[in-house]
Formats: C-alpha cells, structure tokens, sequence
C-alpha cells in the first residue's frame, strides 16, 4: 500500500514538471497532487524517521491542505552531484575525489547517481547510473580544475540532465564560493528548481561561507545547506545529506487551486520540539 | 616550404578526380581470411623520418608475449581515410582572433593538401552538441567548408562538456565503412568530460576496428597541485590521449597553448605517417576468437615501431 503511494506521488511530481500532451493525458486525475518532501529534525539536529501521517500539517497559501499521500519508506536517491573545480578548489582535489568515491560506495542498490563539473566548462554526466564502476571511472577520468565558478549555470544544467526523469531529483552542490561567471541568473535558478520541483542541497568547503543566495535556494526548495567546518569531514557532510535524504516523508496535499500562481507550502509538526524543512514554494498550474 | 607543398598539393588536386577513382577502386575491405592476421606498422627513426626497405626478417611478432612467425611484411601506400575532430570547447582557448586563424590555417591549408589523391576525409568537433560533417570527401574546397563549420561553434556549445572519448568512439563507427588505412586525427588539450564510453572502451572499440589514433595535443603541461594535507596531486590531461595513440599504433605530439602553437605541420606529418606503413601478416598459433595483446617490433636497435597493441585472432 506504501508503496503505491510512493508511486503516485512519484507520478504527482513527474506531473509537475511534464511538458508533454501525452504525460498530461496520462495524469490527469495526480495533476491534482503536489508532492512535498520533508526532512524532520529534533532539538539536537537528529533526523526523526518514525513520524506518521497524523504528525504533519500543511498548508497551501495558509490554508490547510488534506494530505493525500504519505509515506515514510526509506527513499531511493536521485541526485545529480555537481563539483566546483574552479582554481581556488585546486588543493582540495584530492579530498574532493576521495570524499565522493566514499559518496559512490554508500550508494544502494536503487540509487542513481549523475557527476557533474564546473569551472572553465561546465560539464554534466550524461549518465545517471547506480553502476558503482562507472561513476568512479567518471571520478578518475573527468576532474580538471582552473576556472571560474559558474554557480547558478552550472545548477541550471544539472536540472536541465534531469529531464524526463520522474523521481525526486535533488542536485547536491559542492562549492567554495559565490557564483562569479555563467549565464544564467540566481533568480531563474531559484523560479526554475520551484516550478520543476528540483530539491537543491549546497555544501560550503571548509574555511568558506555559503553566500546568503545559495543558503534561500536551498531553504526555498526544500533541500538544505552544510558547510564543512573543523573536525568534521567532507565525507561525513555527504553522509549526512545521502542519510537525510533517505528519510525524507513523501507528503502530498491538492491545491486549492490552480490558479497559475506561485503558493507559499508549510509544513507543520503536531509533536513539539520538532521542526521540518521542504519546499516553501509551488507553481499552481495544471500541467 | 609552404609554396612547394601548395605547389604539390595543387598538382595533385588537378590531377585528382582520376586518382581519386583509382584510389576508391584499389581500397580493400580489411582481410578476411580465416586466420591471417595483417596489422599496420609505422617504422620511424629517431628524428622522426620514416625507415622503408624492411622485410620480415626485419620484424618481431609477439603475440600475448609469445613470438609468431611473421608471415609476410608489405608497404603500403594506398589511400587513407582520415577523420579529423577538433576539440572545441572553452579550455581549447580558440575565442580569439589569434587562435582562431592558426587553427583555420591548419584545417584549410595543411590538412587539405597533405592528403594524397584519393585520400578521403571527415571532419568533425568536439563541443556540447557535437557535430560531424556528412561524407568522407577527397574534394578540397568542400574539406574547407567542412573545416570552416567544425570551428563555428555557439559560445554556448563551447561551455561544456567535452566528450572526447565519446567523439573518439563515433568516429570509429563512422570509419568503419572505410576502406584501406583508417585514422582519426584530434586536436584537444585531453580534458575529457561528459563522456557515456571509457578511455578504454573507445581505445578497444578503435583497436578492434584497426583504426589509428593521432593526437595533436593543445598545451600539454602536466600540472603538480599541493593539497591542503601537503601531498602533490598531479593533473595530466595528456596521459589519456598518450595511451590513445600508443595503443592503436597511432602517434602524440604535442604543442603550445592556442595561438603559439601552429598545428598546421603537425598535421602533415600526421598525415604523412598514414602514407609510410607497412602490413605486417601473421597467423596467429590461437586463433581463438579472443581480444590478444600484439607487439611488433623493429630488430634493429633505435627504430620505434607504431602498431596497434590488440588484435581479434579470429577463428
């Protein structure tokens, strides 16, 4: 039964971001289903994994919302990870590497994992795969710092690797700055991750700050935001996030309506001293 | 110099349309005897001039470290088939004027009239979206053209990724119709990205279909990198195409970083190289169907020897 939840709301989110006739067609009834992943967390920053539907509120531009699908299996990963190779990550490559091939050997059987690089290029994977040996052979092939830090264009291509897929897809960021070239806008970035339903994690190096843009894209899209500090280790921080997303709760609610404009989401907690995080935001239309 | 080779170039363009047919009808679908095997053997010296008279008295065949008996050793000088990819994406540093017209005189000087008539080439470049000129052609003016739109890439495109074993592993496919000496010639600077094929899975796709790879590598300085834990970590974009070339018997040179560098006569003696080989034939003692390592070489000291380090023993 969970799991034909799961699948629904997998095809509520695939609605969201369908572009075709045929896929409206097909989904037309889960056109009416927004899909929201939430990551809870206690007083001490815990993940709590053992809530119920009866635990959670959400509200649609303020207004309860029925929760029509609930689940709170662990989740299957879909991310696209994107490295800044730009020059001033130049001495962390090999704690890059080695940091994300112990990324690769945690990953589950039904994980897909896609890498992605920016700097002087912007080079995303075209391959989504769990296959462990292919993605350490993009791992040992595919890394070439120098280069600027194309931040937001290089998140744009990340989303843009996604298309077609219809799982949540997350892009995970590893950077150690702001963005300083590309084409592409913060806010486009920001309108783009909303209306395709993309959950957007950033992971700030040691010794940086996340710029106050990269911290509200994750916030608003539901993701979250790290950064490296003393004593802690890369590996440990894309542990934590490859764990958290895990156990996200797949919750889905129907619009009030769709009236083409973008709805503020809230999730609430009936437990005290519980907080969740998910995307503040949804484009209401009827795709 | 230039003139000479415009000069010869330019003879043997007018006279072209005939060799050119002639050179169509002397191409030969690769070998299919049962057993035989033939691999090319490019036999150089030191200063990079090409040894010809050898027989094969003059050989070794190993074959899975094993020698073989050579059965029979030819020059060859028929016509090739040659696809060039230019790599044209941002780290290739080719956005400025300066850059932009060595490299176009390379591609529509050096390269259409190093070709021999009858030769035919392709041309293709590495960028977002990839592009591949229609046919193979032995016409000059229409390898300019070709030229002329493999260099004109959208900023966009030029942004990444770079999928140089992904364009390496069509371009095999592509040659695969070919007959007589097949070759790719690429210039990159070796930062590979985005690519669905392995380094080694276009270098066996290249060497089981008996196709040279020639790179002209752009820049290429291997790069030593402190890391915060204190140790060096060296980047070496060339090391991929090095291994590329050695083992489909194809060759590296390397220059400066665009626009110091002038490709151009490195493209002749790519192209030269293609026309001063011999066939070396063997019948393998397994013919078992099975990928098996080859090495041939030179008995006379000093000479190098570029062949392709695999081959199918067909049953």
């Amino acid at each position: 039964m969970t799991q034909t939840r799961v699948a629904l709301l997998a095809a509520a989110a695939s609605l969201w971001m369908a572009s075709t006739t045929a896929q409206q067609g097909t989904y037309q009834k889960a056109a009416q289903t927004v899909a929201v992943y939430a990551t809870v967390l206690d007083r001490g920053g815990r993940l709590v994994s053992n809530l119920t539907k009866k635990d959670f509120q959400i509200f649609d531009n303020g207004q309860p919302a029925e929760i029509t699908v609930f689940s709170n299996d662990q989740q299957a990963l879909t991310v696209a990870l994107m490295l800044d190779m730009s020059e001033s990550m130049q001495s962390r490559l090999t704690l890059v590497r080695e940091s994300t091939r112990r990324f690769i050997e945690a990953l589950l059987p039904p994980d897909r994992l896609r890498i992605g690089t920016f700097a002087e290029e912007i080079a995303v994977s075209p391959l989504l795969t769990g296959d462990k040996a292919v993605l350490n052979r993009i791992l040992d092939e595919e890394l070439w710092p120098g280069g600027t830090t194309p931040l937001w264009t290089a998140i744009d291509e990340a989303m843009s690797s996604f298309a077609g897929e219809t799982s949540r897809r997350i892009v995970l960021t590893l950077t150690d700055g702001v963005s300083t070239a590309g084409r592409i806008s913060f806010d486009h970035v920001t309108q783009r991750a909303i209306s395709d339903v993309v959950m957007i994690y950033m992971v700030g190096m040691e010794g940086t700050i996340l710029g106050p843009q990269a911290v509200r894209l994750a916030d608003d899209t539901g993701g979250g935001h790290f950064e490296v500090k003393k004593g802690t280790t890369l590996s440990a921080t894309f542990a934590r996030v490859a764990d958290e997303l895990r156990h996200q709760y797949a919750l889905g609610f129907t619009p009030v309506a769709l009236d083409g404009q973008v709805h503020t989401i809230e999730v609430r907690l009936s437990k005290p001293g519980l907080t969740a995080r998910a995307r503040k935001n949804y484009l209401a239309v009827n795709r | 110099m230039r003139r000479v080779i415009l000069f010869i170039a330019l003879s043997a363009f007018i006279a072209g349309t005939t060799a050119m047919l002639a050179g169509v009808a002397a191409r030969q679908v690769p070998a299919t005897v049962s057993s035989s095997v033939s691999v090319r053997a490019i036999v150089e010296r030191p200063d990079g001039t090409f040894v010809t008279g050898l027989t094969r008295d003059d050989f070794d065949v190993l074959v899975d470290g094993q020698p073989q008996v050579v059965a029979s050793v030819s020059e060859v000088d028929g016509p090739v088939s040659v696809l060039v990819l230019i790599d044209a994406s941002a780290s290739m540093n080719l956005g400025d004027v300066a850059s932009h017209l060595v490299l176009s005189r390379a591609m529509e000087q050096w390269l259409p009239f190093s070709l021999k008539p009858g030769d035919r080439a392709r041309i293709g470049n590495i960028s977002r979206r990839g592009w591949l000129s229609e046919r193979f052609t032995s016409d000059k003016q229409e390898l300019v053209r070709f030229g002329f739109a493999a260099r004109t890439v959208a900023p966009a495109d030029r942004m990444g990724p770079s999928p140089i074993w992904d364009a390496i592993d069509g371009a095999v496919s592509a040659l695969e119709w070919e007959g007589g000496a097949r070759s790719i010639l690429i210039v990159t600077d070796g930062r590979a990205t985005g690519n669905r094929v392995s380094l080694k899975e276009a270098g066996a796709h290249a060497m089981a279909s008996a196709v040279e790879v020639h790179v002209i590598a752009e820049r290429d300085t291997p790069i030593a990198i402190q890391q915060l834990d204190g140790s060096l970590t060296h980047v070496l974009p060339g090391a991929g195409l090095r291994w590329l070339a050695e083992q489909t018997g194809g060759s590296y040179a390397s220059d400066k970083r665009f626009p110091w560098s002038d490709p151009g006569p490195l493209f002749a003696q790519a192209i030269r190289r293609l026309h001063h080989a011999y066939t070396v034939g063997f019948i393998p003692s397994t013919p078992d169907g099975g990928v098996h390592a080859i090495e041939i070489k030179a008995k006379s000291p000093g000479l190098t020897v570029r062949a392709r380090k695999q081959f199918i023993a067909n049953r």
